[in-house]
């Protein structure tokens, strides 16, 4: 523990995936502890514990939830690895022996995966306490390996050499194809934001599984498909505040190109069509291909407003959950009133009006108050 | 075939740069001034990438502000560090720039081929060293047909053979399309190489002639 590796590794890792995740842990925090009435709280984890220590099924069902915080942790992990300011470990901890380095990496990871392991040693207590033997060792066992796992893993990134070429698939598929400026952001997409990408068409899936599940019995109204969609369109904020920061962080040149702002705005219409492609795939299985049609343009433009609204106060992630939260209450009851086909000329004009007013007026990365 | 109106740059309520009325006839330009002053501001005004207050028209008669598109079809930029995404490869950055530019088909052919980029103008330009990164982004100025190339410190980062041919890519435009160039730098300019007009200076938040 007191080697000065172990230190550093703790610090930058350990830290940082803490740091960035702070808000979705403390959201799955929350949620574990306030699903249940207070007083009932203990008696219910109790019983999680045992039937996770009792039951093969339960427990193959909590190791798959423990697997996607585990693969989240390497992808944090070997990301940051490659980060400039990571560079130094690259000439510094390579030159330990490997035991000494597995070992700091063994820690690291550990400490990454500080809650499962805390939350699983408390259920082979439990386990243990009922005469359960066989499922906590699994436990035990699981995790041990993974944390193993993962500082291979990590070693073999750190000692392999760096080669600059990799590309994704997609790039060196397409590599022949012309690359039109409104489908840069989709190469994007692609490319460098797979992982919030596939987060998000998940997230998408369970909301529309989520809202015809619970209302099954007024499940052919159009207002259940329009907060649907509207909760789908919802779900892309990151994928739409990425967008952006990537047109400002890397196509900052394309302000100097003769390209008007209608069609720079009709572009964008575009790259929101292709990433909704699955969903749409979705709505013409399930509705009357004129129903599809509104829902599909309802769902642009609600995109398209979410996106412009951005030009007119930067990239200011606080400020922006603010005004989509507002939004969405708002557009919420626009849809129970049944004035779902309204809101798309309405979000257009808005949207444009926005896009149109803002899109030189340059702010800088972070928009000032 | 620059003309300034009531510009002015603020930056936080403060005002970095203010120019009341300038014109500038067609030329070869220094504009100088220290680190900080804001050569890079104005450029970047000019371009079409900041925004400002007031007006800049090209040729009396179009405005960046109410021609925004024919405005950008007219006048290119450098910048002095480019930042491009890193999965295009030079040869799509210029595809990119010579459609939107309306440039002729192959124009590129000969800059590619003096600056001697062959080699990795089809690789991604995640891949480049910054000198390659400052040749490809000079390329992209001289796409198309501009009356006017802003070149933000052209000779930062590119080699000395580089540069001789840079010079030779300006003395050319400018000799034979008669476009303009507005060059910043710090460093001075090789005068035997280039047909240099005038000096400009940028200071005092303002930017005028050096007289």
């Amino acid at each position: 523990m007191h080697q000065p590796l172990t230190k550093v590794l703790l610090k930058i890792f350990a830290g940082g995936f803490y740091q960035v995740h702070a808000a979705i842990l403390l959201v799955v925090f929350f949620i574990m502890v306030g699903a249940v009435p207070g007083n009932m709280l203990i008696t219910y984890h109790k019983s999680l514990m045992l039937a996770m220590t009792s039951s093969p099924i339960m427990l193959l069902l909590v190791l798959a939830v423990w697997l996607i915080y585990i693969f989240k942790s390497w992808h944090y992990v070997s990301t940051q690895i490659f980060a400039p300011d990571k560079q130094f470990l690259f000439y510094s901890s390579t030159a330990l022996n490997r035991s000494e380095q597995r070992k700091s990496w063994c820690y690291a990871q550990a400490a990454i995966l500080a809650p499962v392991i805390i939350y699983a040693l408390l259920a082979v207590g439990v386990g243990l306490a009922h005469h359960f033997y066989v499922l906590p060792a699994v436990i035990i066992l699981f995790l041990s390996a993974m944390i193993w796992c993962s500082a291979a893993l990590y070693m073999r990134v750190m000692n392999g050499l760096v080669d600059g070429s990799k590309q994704s698939f997609l790039l060196r598929w397409s590599s022949k194809w012309r690359k039109p400026y409104f489908s840069l952001y989709i190469y994007h997409i692609f490319d460098d934001k797979k992982v919030p990408y596939f987060i998000t068409k998940g997230l998408s899936w369970l909301i529309i599984s989520g809202v015809f599940y619970l209302f099954a019995d007024v499940s052919t109204d159009t207002r259940l498909a329009g907060i649907a969609i509207l909760a789908v369109i919802t779900a892309h904020v990151v994928l739409i505040f990425e967008e952006r920061r990537f047109e400002e962080t890397k196509l900052s040149f394309a302000r100097n190109l003769p390209i008007s702002r209608f069609r720079l705005f009709l572009n964008f219409a575009g790259v929101y069509f292709f990433l909704l492609l699955p969903e749409i795939v979705w709505l013409f299985s399930r509705f009357h291909p004129l129903m599809a049609v509104e829902l599909l343009l309802a769902g642009l433009s609600i995109a398209l407003l979410f996106h412009s609204m951005l030009y007119w106060f930067g990239l200011n992630m606080d400020k922006y959950l603010q005004w989509i939260l507002g939004l969405f209450m708002v557009l919420f009851w626009v849809i129970m009133f049944r004035l779902l086909w309204a809101l798309i000329p309405l979000n257009l004009v808005i949207a444009y009006l926005f896009f149109y007013n803002n899109y030189y007026r340059y702010q800088g990365v972070v928009g000032k108050e | 075939m620059l003309k300034f109106q009531n510009f002015k740059k603020l930056y936080g309520g403060f005002p970095a740069l203010k120019v009341d009325e300038l014109s500038i006839d067609p030329g070869i330009y220094w504009i100088k001034g220290v680190n900080g002053s804001g050569k890079s501001t104005l450029l970047k005004s000019i371009a079409g990438i900041l925004a400002f207050e007031g007006d800049i028209l090209l040729d009396n008669s179009i405005s960046i502000k109410k021609q925004p598109v024919e405005y950008r079809k007219l006048v290119n930029f450098a910048e002095a560090e480019p930042i491009f995404p890193e999965f295009l490869t030079g040869k799509e950055l210029i595809a990119l720039f010579a459609q939107a530019k309306e440039a002729q088909a192959g124009q590129e052919q000969h800059y590619i081929d003096t600056m001697q980029m062959q080699a990795y103008v089809n690789r991604p330009v995640g891949t480049y060293s910054s000198g390659m990164l400052k040749k490809l982004s000079l390329v992209l100025a001289f796409m198309g047909k501009p009356k006017l190339i802003l070149l933000d410190e052209p000779l930062i980062t590119i080699d000395t053979a580089s540069l001789k041919i840079l010079n030779s890519w300006i003395a050319e435009r400018y000799n034979q399309e008669g476009t303009s160039f507005l060059l910043s730098s710090h460093q001075a300019l090789e005068h035997a190489e280039l047909p240099i007009a005038r000096e400009l200076i940028v200071e005092d938040q303002t930017f005028k002639f050096i007289v």
